[in-house]
């Protein structure tokens, strides 16, 4: 439930997320959409549609954390953060002070990195409103501007700010806290130089951006390469 | 000791809230202490039922099959004139800033705050 109009915003990000999965060989959707599909896609909680909303899949999602390097490359934890605001969406504070603008500027301070340092942006997506929101509470595009940014192809592979090159929650699939930890794999894979065809220029330095609840609670984290 | 309010969670018309005595603030969910500021001394008031709309959602999927009768309803997000907010159902042409006020209906055998525009 929004007051917002994702009609206007968001349809570009499916279209880039459903672009994005079909590059992945374990993405649950393997067909290419258009805007006019998701315009077209039957009503579920007006104003999103089906193809707003991310899929119910089966799935799972690993990564082994060790304190031993185990290659060439190494990925460090530069900074995280979180911010919990409320629980359900009645408690919600105004759209413009939610807790993913809370959880970055800890981060950033925690870090000492600025977004303009952000090479690969991996940013939860659990429905196109949600994603185009994130973006500018992240400070990845500024207000009112996401929707630009996405069909620009800022956020594709070969743009300036790759995100979510798997396909995300959106088309990769949401299997629960498996598909949120997706994302993280596909970061490491980017950032280790392992993504195959997916593979983007530089992942050096990487943002991850978690959301819980009724977009209530949120943890930012920088991740650096290290040699 | 006196007797306890009874609201629409458990069949009764009518919508409680809590008041801080320290602070003043309304919270709608029941807590044993203010979520604003702490303070233990929250008390329970009924609510006169008007508000403003702050939000609306058309639902046209039902979420169990007990709510595919209901489809489309809408669900708003509507600030109380006591000052908190509360998620409830309402006429389906209803939209952001309307002055409602609410009755109760039956929704999936249960009864809820169903908000109409106020006359
Ligand atoms: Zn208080």
């Amino acid at each position: 439930m929004n007051t917002a109009s994702p009609s206007k915003t968001s349809p570009n990000s499916r279209v880039l997320m459903r672009a994005h999965a079909l590059t992945h060989p374990g993405a649950q959707f393997k067909e290419a959409i258009t805007v006019a599909d998701v315009m077209a896609s039957k009503p579920v909680a007006m104003p999103l549609k089906l193809l707003d909303c991310c899929p119910v899949s089966d799935g799972g999602a690993a990564f082994v954390v060790s304190r031993e390097r185990t290659g060439a490359m190494g990925i460090r934890v530069r900074g995280c953060a979180q911010a919990h605001t409320h629980q359900h969406v009645t408690a919600a504070p105004a759209l413009s002070e939610l807790g993913a603008e809370i959880a970055i500027a800890r981060a950033k301070a925690a870090s000492g990195v600025a977004i303009s340092d952000v090479r690969y942006a991996a940013v939860y997506d659990s429905f196109t409103i949600t994603l185009a929101m994130l973006l500018e509470d992240l400070g990845l595009a500024g207000r009112g501007e996401a929707a630009a940014r996405v069909r620009a192809g800022y956020f594709g592979r070969a743009g300036a700010m790759p995100l979510n090159t798997h396909g995300g929650l959106l088309s990769y699939g949401h299997c629960g806290v498996g598909g949120a930890m997706a994302h993280l794999v596909e970061t490491h894979l980017q950032m280790t130089g392992r993504a195959g065809p997916r593979q983007v220029r530089d992942a050096s330095l990487a943002l991850l951006h978690g959301d819980g609840g009724v977009l209530s609670s949120h943890v930012s984290m920088f991740l650096e390469r290290v040699r | 000791m006196s007797g306890k309010l009874a609201d629409w969670t458990s069949g009764a018309e009518a919508i409680l809230y809590q008041s801080c005595g320290a602070c003043g603030r309304a919270q709608y969910f029941r807590r044993s202490f203010c979520a604003a500021c702490g303070a233990p001394d929250v008390v329970e008031k009924s609510a006169s039922g008007t508000g403003t709309v702050y939000a609306t959602s058309l639902v046209c999927r039902a979420a169990t099959p007990e709510t595919r009768a209901h489809i489309p309803y809408n669900i708003l997000l509507v600030d109380t004139r006591e000052g908190f907010r509360m998620m409830a159902h309402g006429d389906n042409d209803l939209a952001i800033g309307d002055q409602v006020v609410a009755g109760y209906r039956s929704f999936a055998g249960r009864l809820v705050p169903y908000f109409e525009k106020r006359k």
